[in-house]
Parts: C-alpha cells; sequence; structure tokens
C-alpha cells in the first residue's frame, strides 16, 4: 500500500508539465483538425446539392443530402478509364523501379575491393539527384524513342530512383556478411544470394521503398500532360485538367456564345469534388497499413552498430 | 598548377561579380522599334464576290480555287486541343476519330495527322515542347499572341497570302472589307504570317443589372444616370426597405446588399468594378486618345478619378458592399445566386449564369432582374468600353509545310459546314454532332460574326413562329421538354420516325424533348418546318430549356405564378431569345445599332509593360481601393498619379505613343 502511495507521488506531474501538456495536446488536435477541415469541405461538398453549393451554402455538412454527383461519377467511363491507368501505371511502375533499383543497389553495397569503380558509379547516380538534363532534352529523348502516348514515358524515366537506390544500399549493408558468406559456401552466386538471402532479409526496406515509389506514381501529374494523348491520361492529370480547365474556363469567361456551350459541358462543383475525393481514397486506404514500414524505412541507416 | 587554378577561380569570380554589377546598372531602351508591316500583295487575278460580278468571280476561283481536291493525297500534322464534349456530340469523339478527317480526306484527299494532342490545359505547353524539340506541326491555331510573335520573328511560318485568297467568298470579303486591320497585325514585309482568327470585341461590353422586384418594392425606375443610380442605392439599403425585402423574398435582412463588386479593381470581367470605370468614361489599363492626339493612360485619367469618387461615395452611403476588398468573382456569384444582391455590373452572359440560378431559386417568391445601359454620368452619354480589334487566336502554318494552301481548304470545309443549312446534302451525314462531327476539334478555326448574329435573330423568329403556328399550350409544355427516356423507349420512338434530341448529358436528366411536343411538331408541316430550321447544336437546347418559359411569358403568366420548369427557362429565353435580352445587346452594338468606346492600344504587350505594368497595376489596385474605403482621402489620387508616372507608367506611356504613332503611321 505504502509502496502504491510512494509511486503515485513519485509520478506526480509538475503544474507547468501538465500546463504545457494540454496546450500541447489540445494545439496538436487543432492542428489535426485544420488538416482534416480541406477534407470535410470536400466530402460535403460532393454530398451537397448543386445549388447549395453555388449559393456557397455548404461548410462542414453537406446541405440538401444527395448522391446525384456519385451516381453521375459512376456512368463517367473517362474518369474510370484514368483512374485505372493509374493503376497499371503504379503497378508496372513499381515493379520496373524496384526490380532496376535493386539490381543497382546490391553491387553497389559492397565494398570497393569487392566492386571495383564502384566510387565512380556512386557520384555517377548521386549526381543525377540533383541534376537533371532539362524538360526539353528529356522531352526530345522520349519522342525520338517513339514513347509518346505509351506507358513507357511514365515509367521508364522514374525507374531509376538515386535516392531510393542509396535506401536499399544502406540497407543491404547492414545484412551480415555471414549469410552471404555461408550462401557463397554452399555454391550460390549473385544472383541467388540477392535473391533468396539478400531481399529475404530486406523486406522493411522494400516496402518502404515500393510505398514510396507507389505514392509518387500515383501522385504524378507533370508527366501525364506532357507526354500522353487526352485518352491515356492517369488519374492525377485528369483531374489537374479537370479543375483548370474549369478554373480557366470560368475567369475568362470569355465572349462568345461558343465559350458559353464549353462552360455547360464542365462538371458542376459537386462531381469535381467527388471525383477528387474518390482519387484520394486509394492513399489514404493505404497509408495507414503502410504506416510501420514507412516509419522503420525513413530511420532506416541513421543508426550503425 | 594548385596556384593558377586558383588564381583562375579568382578570376572567374570577379568577373561574375562585375558583370553582376554591370547589370544592375543596365539601363534598358524602352523605345518602340516599329515592325515594317508593308502592303499585302495583290492577287493575280482581281476579286469580286460571286454576288457583285460572277464573271469576275469564276476568273477569279480559277486561278485562287477554295475547296480543289488534291489528286494525290496530302498528307499534313496538325495540332489540336481535346476539349470536353458538348451534350449533342457523340460520346467517344476525339479529335483523332471525328467525323471532320474523313470528310477533308474524302472531299480534298487530305490526311490529317494529329502529333500534338492535349486538352486545353497543357496544350499551350506541349505545343511549346515540340516546337523547341524541332517538331512542330506543319498548321495549328494558338490563341496566344506571343506564340505567333516568337515564331514570326524566328522566321518558322509560312507566307499566307495566297492561302488567303483562297478563302471562300465571305471570308475573303469580311477579312478585305470589314478587317483588313486584323490582316494588317499578322503581317510583316508584307508578307501574312496567320489567318487570325476575330472575336467579337463586343462581348465584353458591360452593363448594369437590377433585382426589378427589389425596385418594385422601393416603388423606383430603373437608373439611367448615376445619379439616380445612388437614389436607388440608397432606397435598397434604407432598413425598412430591406426589411421588405426580406419578407417578401424570405433572405435575411442583414445579407442585403444594394450593389456588389469583387476585390481585382484593376481586373475587367463578370461582377467586377469595369461597368462602374466605363460609365464615367474610364478603364483600367487601357489608353484613349486625348485632345492633342497623343495617347493617355486611362488609369491616371480624371475619368478613373470620377469613377473612384463615386465608388467612394456609395461604400461611405453603404451601397456598394463594404466587403468588397474580400470577395471572389466567385463569390459575388454565388451571392448574386442566393438572392442577396441588388445590382452588379457585368457583360451578356449573366442571366444563364447567377442571375438564372437567382431566380430559379427565388422566383417563387418574385425574384427578377432588369437590365439598362451604363448609367449616365454628368450628362455625358456612358459607353461601354472595349478592344479596337480583337484577334481572339491565329491559324499559323509551318514554313516547312509542303501545302500551306491546305490551311484555306481546310477552313473553307469547316466554314461549310459550320455555317450552312445545307451541309448535311453537300457532305453527308458526318456533317451532324450524333455521327461525331464537333466544330471545337477541328484544327482550324475561324468566326464568322455576320453569320452568328443572323442565327441569333433566327431563334428568335422561329420562337415566334411555332407560337403563332399553335405550339402554345402550357399544359403540352408542362413539366418541362426532358423526359427521362430508356434505352429502349428510345428506339421504339426512333423506329416511329420521331426525331429525338439529347438535351444534356450533365447532372439532370438524360434524354430528351417530350414526346407529346415532338409529335405536335411532326404533325404540323409548318411546325415541322420552321422548327427544323433551327440548326442542330445548341439550338434545341435553347428551345428545350427557354421555349416552355417563353409560352408562359407570352401569356403574360407573372414570374412567381410559374411552374419550376418553365422558371427554369428564364436565364436562357432573355439571355439568347428574348429581342430585348442581354445578348441583343451584343448584336446591336456589332451591327452598328448602338455605340461603343475603343480602347485605342491593342495586340502584343510592349517590353515596358512587361517589365513595369505589374507592379504598376498592383499600385493601381491598393490605391484606388485605399480611397474607395476612406482609409486615404481623395488626395492620395494625386499621390498615386505622381507614383505611377514615377515608376515606369511614363515609360509606358511614351512607348504606347511611339506604336501608336508607327501603326497610324499610314493614315498621316
Amino acid at each position: 500500500m505504502e509502496n502504491i502511495k510512494f509511486n503515485k507521488q513519485h509520478l506526480k506531474i509538475a503544474p507547468s508539465r501538465r500546463a504545457f501538456l494540454i496546450i500541447n495536446t489540445s494545439l496538436l488536435v487543432l492542428f489535426a483538425f485544420v488538416c482534416l477541415v480541406p477534407f470535410l469541405n470536400l466530402l460535403a461538398t460532393s454530398l451537397s446539392s448543386n445549388d447549395a453549393v453555388n449559393a456557397g451554402a455548404v461548410g462542414f455538412l453537406p446541405v440538401g443530402i444527395t448522391g446525384t454527383a456519385y451516381k453521375i461519377l459512376m456512368s463517367k467511363t473517362e474518369f474510370f478509364r484514368a483512374f485505372g491507368y493509374s493503376v497499371l501505371r503504379v503497378v508496372t511502375g513499381t515493379v520496373l523501379s524496384l526490380v532496376v533499383i535493386t539490381l543497382g543497389a546490391y553491387p553497389l553495397s559492397k565494398t570497393s575491393s569487392v566492386f571495383r569503380g564502384r566510387g565512380f558509379y556512386v557520384v555517377f547516380f548521386t549526381v543525377t539527384m540533383f541534376f537533371s538534363g532539362g524538360l526539353v532534352p528529356t522531352y526530345i529523348i522520349i519522342t525520338r524513342l517513339h514513347l509518346n502516348n505509351t506507358i513507357f514515358a511514365l515509367i521508364l524515366p522514374t525507374a531509376m530512383n538515386a535516392w531510393n537506390m542509396v535506401l536499399l544500399i544502406n540497407f543491404f549493408r547492414q545484412v551480415p556478411k555471414e549469410l552471404e558468406e555461408a550462401a557463397k559456401i554452399e555454391g550460390a552466386g549473385h544472383y541467388r544470394v540477392l535473391v533468396q538471402i539478400v531481399l529475404p532479409v530486406s523486406l522493411p526496406a522494400i516496402a518502404t521503398v515500393v510505398l514510396f515509389t507507389a505514392v509518387q506514381h500515383w501522385n504524378a501529374w507533370f508527366d501525364g500532360t506532357i507526354y500522353m494523348q487526352p485518352a491515356k491520361l492517369p488519374l492525377q492529370s485528369y483531374i489537374y485538367n479537370m479543375i483548370n480547365e474549369a478554373n480557366t474556363l470560368r475567369q475568362n469567361l470569355t465572349s462568345s456564345p461558343e465559350d458559353q456551350a464549353l462552360l455547360a459541358t464542365l462538371p458542376t462543383k459537386t462531381l469535381e469534388s467527388a471525383q477528387i475525393f474518390i482519387a484520394m481514397l486509394p492513399i489514404m486506404l493505404v497509408y495507414p497499413f503502410a504506416q510501420k514500414f514507412f516509419i522503420k524505412g525513413l530511420v532506416l541507416g541513421s543508426v550503425k552498430e | 598548377m594548385k596556384k593558377i587554378i586558383s588564381l583562375a577561380c579568382a578570376f572567374l569570380l570577379a568577373l561574375t561579380f562585375v558583370g553582376t554589377l554591370a547589370g544592375c546598372n543596365y539601363k534598358k531602351d524602352y523605345t518602340y522599334k516599329p515592325i515594317n508591316r508593308g502592303t499585302l500583295r495583290e492577287p493575280e487575278v482581281e476579286f469580286k464576290t460571286a454576288a457583285e460580278d460572277p464573271e469576275q468571280n469564276a476568273k477569279f476561283r480559277e486561278k485562287y480555287p477554295t475547296l480543289k481536291k488534291y489528286e494525290q493525297p496530302v498528307k499534313v500534322t496538325v495540332g489540336a486541343i481535346q476539349y470536353q464534349l458538348e451534350s449533342d456530340v457523340k460520346s467517344g469523339t476525339t479529335p483523332m476519330n471525328q467525323s471532320f478527317n474523313k470528310i477533308a480526306r474524302d472531299v480534298l484527299n487530305i490526311e490529317i495527322e494529329y502529333t500534338v494532342v492535349s486538352v486545353s490545359t497543357g496544350y499551350d505547353q506541349k505545343l511549346n515542347l515540340a516546337i523547341s524539340a524541332n517538331q512542330m506541326p506543319d498548321m495549328f491555331y494558338t490563341t496566344q499572341p506571343e506564340m505567333f510573335t516568337m515564331l514570326r520573328d524566328t522566321k518558322m511560318l509560312a507566307d499566307l497570302t495566297d492561302s488567303l485568297y483562297m478563302l471562300n467568298d465571305n471570308l475573303l470579303d469580311n477579312y478585305l472589307t470589314y478587317m483588313p486591320e486584323l490582316l494588317e497585325a499578322c503581317m510583316e514585309d508584307s508578307k501574312l504570317y496567320a489567318l487570325p482568327q476575330q472575336s467579337n470585341k463586343y462581348a465584353s461590353a458591360q452593363r448594369l443589372y437590377i433585382r426589378k422586384d427589389w425596385l418594385d418594392i422601393v416603388g423606383m425606375q430603373a437608373p439611367t444616370t448615376i445619379d439616380e443610380m445612388i437614389a436607388v442605392g440608397e432606397a435598397f439599403a434604407k432598413p425598412e426597405n430591406k426589411a421588405k425585402i426580406a419578407e417578401k423574398t424570405g433572405v435575411a435582412a442583414s445579407k442585403l446588399v444594394p450593389l456588389s463588386m469583387h476585390k481585382d479593381i484593376t481586373y475587367a470581367g463578370s461582377y467586377s468594378a469595369e461597368g462602374m470605370f466605363n460609365a464615367h468614361g474610364a478603364s483600367v489599363g487601357s489608353y484613349f486618345k486625348g485632345e492633342d492626339g497623343q495617347l493617355y493612360s486611362s488609369n491616371t485619367s480624371p475619368e478613373a478619378r470620377a469613377a473612384i469618387e463615386t465608388m467612394r461615395t456609395m461604400y461611405e452611403k453603404g451601397i456598394l458592399d463594404n466587403e468588397f476588398s474580400n470577395i471572389t468573382s466567385a463569390d459575388v456569384q454565388s451571392y448574386v445566386s442566393a438572392g442577396q444582391i441588388g445590382m452588379v455590373f457585368g457583360e451578356w452572359w449573366l442571366p444563364k449564369d447567377a442571375l438564372g440560378t437567382c431566380v430559379k431559386s427565388y422566383g417563387a417568391k418574385g425574384a427578377d432582374w432588369t437590365w439598362v445601359d451604363l448609367p449616365s454620368y454628368k450628362g455625358n452619354e456612358s459607353l461601354p468600353i472595349v478592344d479596337t480589334t480583337l484577334i481572339s487566336g491565329y491559324n499559323l502554318v509551318s514554313k516547312n509545310c509542303r501545302n500551306p494552301e491546305a490551311v484555306a481548304k481546310l477552313i473553307n470545309l469547316f466554314y461549310d459546314i459550320y455555317y450552312n443549312d445545307n451541309a448535311e446534302q453537300m457532305y453527308g451525314s458526318g456533317v451532324l454532332p450524333s455521327n461525331g462531327f464537333y466544330y471545337q476539334f477541328v484544327p482550324v478555326k475561324v468566326w464568322d460574326g455576320m453569320a452568328s448574329a443572323a442565327e441569333y435573330h433566327r431563334v428568335q423568329t422561329v420562337f415566334n413562329e411555332l407560337y403563332e403556328g399553335g405550339l402554345n399550350s402550357r399544359e403540352l409544355l408542362s413539366g418541362g421538354l426532358s423526359e427521362d427516356l430508356t434505352n429502349a423507349q428510345i428506339a421504339e420512338y426512333e423506329a416511329g420516325g420521331g426525331r429525338l434530341y439529347k438535351i444534356s448529358a450533365s447532372e439532370k436528366g438524360f434524354y430528351c424533348l417530350n414526346r407529346q411536343v415532338v409529335e405536335k411538331i411532326n404533325s404540323e408541316p409548318a411546325l415541322k418546318e420552321a422548327f427544323d430550321t433551327m440548326r442542330n447544336r445548341e439550338k434545341i437546347l435553347h428551345f428545350a430549356q427557354g421555349y416552355p418559359y417563353f409560352v408562359a411569358y407570352k401569356q403574360g403568366i407573372s414570374i412567381d405564378k410559374m411552374t419550376t420548369a418553365e422558371r427554369e427557362g428564364w436565364g436562357i429565353y432573355h439571355e439568347m431569345i428574348d429581342e430585348n435580352g442581354s445578348y441583343a445587346y451584343v448584336v446591336d452594338l456589332s451591327e452598328g445599332k448602338k455605340k461603343a468606346k475603343y480602347d485605342e492600344f491593342y495586340g502584343v504587350a510592349l517590353s515596358a509593360m512587361t517589365d513595369k505594368g505589374g507592379y504598376l497595376a498592383d499600385q493601381t489596385g491598393i490605391y484606388y481601393a485605399r480611397i474607395i474605403t476612406g482609409t486615404s482621402g481623395m488626395s492620395a489620387f494625386d499621390e498615386f498619379i505622381s507614383v505611377y508616372n514615377r515608376n515606369g507608367g511614363d515609360v509606358i506611356l511614351k512607348q504606347v505613343n511611339e506604336w501608336y504613332a508607327a501603326e497610324h503611321a499610314s493614315e498621316n
């Protein structure tokens, strides 16, 4: 009994500390709420009636609740085509990227005595982290290779991501040498060592790289607008265009009846919001599950044993 | 060795430093360098239209044929913007599979290949990239004057003088007789580097829109002078009147605002201060000719000062929205829709925009709008201020294109399809939007203002004919004209010879003209004849939305007694169909029945404007807002004038006057 009392006293929090905790927690809650605000507004807009949205009456709660926007969205083939194309891009892009990065990271994780010229390659790849050829040369390469309007224009240029490779190099280095040596004694070559020994023990790092790459592919919009024709736009480019087109048309509402007719082809605000919301969903759903890998991945290689 | 390297580095560093300093000191020369436009090369045979002199026209056309088919297939690469489809266009239509391509192949033997295709947002960027990568399409259309001048100055464009003469009579006559200044703007050294698309410069003309039911409540007439406008505003602002309006319309009295506009004072457009400036004879960013023959900047003019003073008075009296410096154009739009605003300035399209939404939502409680020309100031007639010439885009041809005249042939073909009632007989059913023709996808663009105005008059006539012809029963038209039909019903109906029109692919209802209406139209030849003269695209939409309202309106039913569906037609009817509607004003201006005032500067921004204009526009907005809201006194306007001129206003004005002298050199 005495003991417990003592413990309680021992744990008693000083008033200043308590004040700090209260203020800190409320500020963090507030901050989290502020982050949520746009999402709430978007969701409310997508569920409200058009007239209410046009009258500016929608805040965090839907006004005149209706599912029309989502019903129309279901019949909007371009949206789902773009969605499908983005999924295709994420899957092929991530697989390709993973293969290239792993094949690059494995040899570079060896010491210079094993892999001569390693220093050169490290510098070579690091340079690409800071400098690129620029937009026009990249465009020329892509078009000269006739990659325009194919999925390769989106996944090849970003397949080799130096930053992700450095991440993997550092992780591979932490794999105990003994494992590899044992495998070699059993007669395994480099490829077998990589696939059967190194990769299985590096799962957290691989998961992080997969997540990084997938998110990057899902969110990329610029390359889509440059290289792809409208029928093959990935989702984010499609949404970017949709919003920008609406904004420019609404702002410049120029002259002719023709422009006015064009304006009538635009999706309504509610439909716009519904599309943005659906586009956010996959990533929002993936994050909670992938978060543990994510955090682990972020501190990769930060501590040396 | 090391010493040499470090010495070299130090030298380079010093050089950079000196270079930077020199750059700071560099004084840019803003003298305007005139472009030698020259004169347009005459055609080898004198041009007369077929109406003027058929024989001469035949000779001319022998030399410059309009639609002569190539003997061998000719391939041209083009750029195109893939806009959203309008509701009457066959779904799945793209620039690459549109019916225009096939018609061009059959009629002209031209094979169109689309090398730069984008939705409208990324088009310019994509085109720029393709040009930098030396992959410019043979021909394309751009709305960017900067792109045109850049390509012209780098000698990448073909001379289109011959192509110009190959345009059909209407277009060629339009260019040569009515719009020679348009061609001139595209010339250099007697060569024509673009076929410009004109735009209706009068479409931006401002008017004052007023809540009619509010006027009735306060017992006043629509204002014709600024003083009357202030009186109406004061009446709207009185608490007892606000209470009456609130009681009648159900909108809270605290939310009612007599006059609203958005915060961007220097930006013209809907719901802006532009109409107010115009009423006083000013327009931000414009240049007018003074009595001395020199241009002066409207920003610092006495007219602008008068406009600011009026707005200051209105702000003080609670007439002008006291929140205006915080709200955007979209905000005003939503307040108008929500029935909170008594007066706004804007262009012709407001009725179908926010005013229509307002009537739709509050029409049952009497919400109604009226509009007047700009109120006059101190006895001077107030005119809308518009651009002198308005080129909305350029049809360009690469100098590497082997068949530059193909651009004229394509334009002629497009014109035949788009502006001709007999297009279907001439080129087959491919010209119908329902079969994949979409005017926005055609890689060349041209606009015929005369034909557009004629069509506008025609819709009014058809409405009257239909009404007189017996299509005037509110019961028949009740429930609006849209009806959700199943695909089976549509198939059955079309098999029976009925013509169905898809009205809107967007949010509400998917199809079509109400069955009884189509039957009624088809049953009487006079009605059918009148109805079928309306060109398909868009006009059917006008009919479907506007006709029920028109019938009720013609029968003298007041807005609050109409059905919801009838009220929905208010916007489209009073905008595009009504003889006194908002678009009628634009037509009157175009046909010279009403007058406008012109901004004397036009074309690509001058170098001084590019360098100094942004800062000056900001300063203009800041000073204006401070004076209107009473933060500064009226005397701050003098301070503004000196700040404006000191920071580059005088440099710009000098360059503008040099430009003006060069452009009008031939006149003197």
